[in-house]
């Protein structure tokens, strides 16, 4: 891989591209887990992760208390000398006791607590107990940690980066693929109409075949919780530092906005909103009333739109078959608009002979000549 | 040595089989011990005294209950966030599906009914009082205003267009009134509409202002992520204070910035030649409004054109080309941009020219020592401008002519932009040249524009090469009509060469 300078083709002073190494993703509380830390964009796979943690560091603090315990619970039938004549069962609250030599009930029970050595020992015990109480406070303040950044936080730049770095990947993956070609030994590709295969070498085929494995590669496991492996996430004092100039700056900005007056803008939107709802009420009487299709549809927007025609399975059979989240989010008003609103604008310019002066002045003023607003689909001019 | 593992397994399955089997025979007395009540049913005949049912049996019983449940909650909820449902309440989804149904091929597109129900879904969204900042609410709103495009209600949809750009304005401008993590969300929705509302706009002043007032909006935005923007801006006020303190014009100061070759080399390409992103350059406060973003600037750009405001659209326009490397947009994105950069420098030429050509027209014996200078000013403007222009053409064509992707598979791309631009910058190099008077350049760029529009289907090119091609033959035949200032030429730099 190689930067595009102006003379050399390849520049290898930086160290640039297929870098075999693998950075661990950033995370606030999740240090624990070490290379295994998910992408910062992957909410379920941290989450999941400070489930575990905490799961972990309740256990431990339950450990704690449980060693630490001065009364024990046991049950009577557990003492033989307590149960002579019958085995009675129900519990009996005694000290934590410590191991006698000689005598008393407990001689005769030969327990746990009764083993001797520095393992069975108070002091080992209190050293148990001071280690899990210091990895359960560790391994909870971590996940506070974690907890708090996954909640509290407007703007999280780890996020935001991988957000940025996964589509960059898609991006790059469709233009590799695009280019890689298929291999027309293992695919062939089918026209859904006519049922002839059709060539491999198409660049519409060649296209959707690359955004198709572009998919794959992003739905790849691997990919979805590590994201793209080969990026560096930035560092924690990096992260810090973009933190603190959001804040700043969102300040400066909202103060900017409270200062100014929107009551122009307000007695426009009112207008436009009463405006909006006599329309769609006096539409909503027409479509009523009128008799079905006595409305004229308009051919030229029929034709831009025609892909987004709604177009139901065949066995829907009445509205309340539609899978609505399904439907919705193909045809998604949002997206369409994304779509018609791609314009590409190309200038054009055009040498003038001096005769032409005094018209091209005219004509600047239309400017007629310059501008040619195309549509990613349709031509048109303004 | 598959087969050798699956017959060490089964034999092993079986002995373990049988020893399970033997272990059952050796033992028939032992009694399984499943639960308490087994072991107090198999008891009472041995000892004949009373055991209460343990205390524990019960609690584990309970604590099996409360995870199940626990477990239960704990699915749902992870199903409500992360499985895709739409977020209607029933009432609207109701009137949803209805509508989508009539517009649907089951009834051949019925815009009529559709547009009925979309209303009605509306209404009942107002009813409910949905948010209406909220993509729902708006998503229906947008579906609407399709129905009325479809219907011949174009004035209306319009309108409704216009109330989504100002509504989504004023909330913006109310801190607050949007939640801070979904403003980028918010600013890109606002881009889009507004551009789908300036489709239909007449009022290119109010078009204008409102263009501009919005892109500051988006711009805000983006500034709140990125320290890069900041030092961009600073860097600029300076250079301000700069050419203020030189008392010197703009375009002077651009050129000691300006580099057009500067900006191509920031375009990555991998080892096959392809164009690519740079994944360790950190261009996230861009996201995810960028494509809406350097659209409306364009427009803008258009926009200040049609108001023959040349300066501003150029200015725009660098800004733009710079913003979109900090922006790492789609490297064919760039190169259109870099090149459409150059068509306007040469306009700017040609506006200096007309104002050069308009000052001739003044009489001999009033032009005094600030006419002179004025002339003066404008002609090295003049030459800055047209150098500049030709060096953003050339950079892209040079940028063409190394990638080997690009220079080989002309049609053979997933964007076609790249070619289109490159398409592009050989026009506009041959428009330089016939400017300059080197008609046989001319005639050469210009033809191998003309192939190279036919062949990447750029459609638009074509009728602007011929014409252009035409002017060359115009011109060869008489080349004074190129000389544009019979007066003050003898002294100009550019003058033709060829004749």
């Amino acid at each position: 891989m190689a930067i595009y300078t102006s003379g050399t083709q390849s520049d290898n002073s930086e160290p640039v591209g297929n870098d075999p190494k693998f950075y661990t993703r950033p995370s606030l509380g999740l240090k624990l887990w070490g290379p295994l830390v998910p992408s910062s964009d992957n909410t379920t796979g941290l989450w999941s992760l400070v489930a575990i943690q905490t799961g972990l560091g309740l256990f431990l603090m339950q450990r704690f208390r449980k060693l630490g315990k001065k009364w024990v619970k046991r049950d009577i039938a557990d003492f033989p000398s307590l149960n002579r004549f019958s085995t009675t069962h129900g519990d009996m609250y005694m000290t934590r006791h410590i191991p006698v030599q000689f005598g008393g009930t407990h001689s005769f029970n030969i327990r746990v607590g009764t083993r001797t050595g520095f393992w069975y020992s108070e002091r080992f015990r209190t050293i148990r107990r001071v280690t899990y109480l210091l990895a359960g406070t560790l391994i909870l303040s971590q996940s506070m940690l974690e907890v708090s950044r996954l909640t509290l936080l407007k703007y999280d730049p780890w996020v935001e980066e991988a957000k940025s770095v996964r589509e960059k990947q898609f991006f790059n993956d469709i233009v590799k693929y695009y280019h890689e070609g298929v291999d027309s030994t293992k695919f062939k590709a089918k026209d859904e109409l006519s049922g002839q295969s059709i060539s491999l070498n198409l660049p519409e085929v060649k296209q959707s075949i690359a955004v198709a494995r572009a998919q794959a590669q992003a739905e790849n496991l691997v990919t979805k919780w590590f994201g793209p492996l080969d990026y560096k996430p930035q560092s924690f004092s990096e992260f810090l530092d973009k933190l603190e100039y959001y804040l700043n700056m969102t300040d400066f900005l909202n103060n900017l906005r409270r200062q100014k007056k929107n009551d122009k803008i307000n007695s426009q939107l009112v207008k436009l909103e009463e405006e909006n709802k006599r329309n769609r009420q006096r539409i909503h009487t027409l479509m009523a009333h009128a008799p079905a299709r006595a409305i004229r549809t308009n051919q030229e927007v029929q034709d831009i739109y025609a892909i987004r025609k709604v177009l139901l399975h065949h066995d829907t059979e009445s509205p309340n078959d539609i899978p609505l989240t399904e439907i919705w989010a193909i045809y998604n008003p949002w997206t369409n608009l994304a779509l018609d609103t791609a314009l590409s604008i190309k200038f054009f310019p055009s040498v003038i002979f001096n005769e032409d002066y005094y018209e091209h002045q005219k004509r600047l003023k239309d400017s007629e000549h310059v501008t040619s607003i195309e549509n990613s689909e349709d031509e048109r001019k303004p | 040595m598959l087969r050798r593992i699956t017959l060490r397994n089964a034999a092993r399955s079986i002995e373990r089989g049988s020893l399970l089997r033997s272990s059952l025979r050796l033992n028939p007395n032992s009694v399984p011990v499943w639960g308490n009540n087994a072991g107090f049913i198999g008891n009472t005949f041995q000892r004949n005294y009373y055991i209460p049912p343990s205390q524990d049996a019960r609690n584990k019983r309970y604590n099996w209950i409360f995870g199940l449940g626990l477990i239960g909650s704990l699915s749902f909820g992870l199903w409500w966030f992360y499985y895709p449902h739409h977020n209607y309440p029933r009432s609207v989804s109701k009137l949803l599906r209805k509508a989508l149904w009539e517009e649907s091929d089951k009834k051949d597109f019925n815009y009529q009914g559709a547009l009925k129900y979309y209303i009605e879904a509306l209404d009942q969204c107002d009813k409910i009082e949905m948010d209406p900042l909220s993509d729902e609410y708006t998503g229906i709103q947008l579906k609407i205003a399709e129905m009325y495009e479809h219907l011949n209600f174009e004035k209306e949809a319009n309108s409704i267009y216009w109330e989504l750009v100002h509504r989504y304005y004023q909330a913006l401008n109310t801190p607050g009134k949007v939640l801070e993590d979904s403003r980028p969300h918010v600013v890109q929705k606002d881009l889009r509409v507004l551009i789908k509302a300036l489709e239909q706009n007449d009022d290119l002043m109010y078009g204008k202002k409102v263009l501009l007032a919005h892109l500051l909006l988006a711009q805000e935005e983006i500034l709140s992520r990125s320290p890069e923007l900041k030092k961009y801006f600073d860097s600029r006020k300076q250079d301000v204070i700069k050419s203020n303190e030189k008392n010197g014009h703009d375009i002077v100061v651009i050129k000691q910035k300006f580099d057009p070759d500067d900006f191509l080399k920031a375009i990555k390409v991998d080892e096959n030649g392809c164009m690519i992103l740079d994944i360790r350059k950190d261009s996230s406060a861009w996201e995810p409004l960028k494509e809406e973003f350097f659209t409306a600037r364009d427009l803008y750009t258009a926009y200040c054109l049609s108001t023959k405001d040349i300066l501003s659209a150029l200015g725009c326009k660098m800004t733009t080309v710079q913003w979109m490397v900090l922006a790492d947009m789609a490297p064919g994105q760039i190169l259109l941009s870099q090149a459409n950069l150059g068509s306007l420098l040469y306009l700017q030429t040609e506006q200096v020219e007309g104002q050069l050509f308009a000052l001739n027209q003044v009489p001999e014996d009033s032009r005094d020592d600030k006419f002179v200078e004025t002339v003066e000013q404008l002609k090295k403007q003049r030459e800055v401008c047209l150098d500049l222009a030709s060096r953003s053409y050339q950079s892209v064509v040079t940028f063409g002519k190394k990638n080997k992707k690009l220079r080989f598979q002309v049609n053979d791309l997933l964007d076609p932009s790249a070619s289109q631009a490159i398409a592009l910058s050989t026009y506009g190099m041959g428009v330089i040249s016939l400017h300059r008077g080197d008609f046989s350049k001319a005639e050469r760029l210009l033809n191998e524009s003309l192939s190279l529009a036919k062949e990447t289907d750029f459609q638009e090119l074509v009728n602007p090469s011929q014409v252009e091609l035409e002017k060359v033959a115009k011109a060869r035949a008489n080349p004074k009509i190129l000389e544009p200032f019979p007066v003050i030429a003898e002294k100009d730099p550019v003058k033709p060469t060829t004749a």
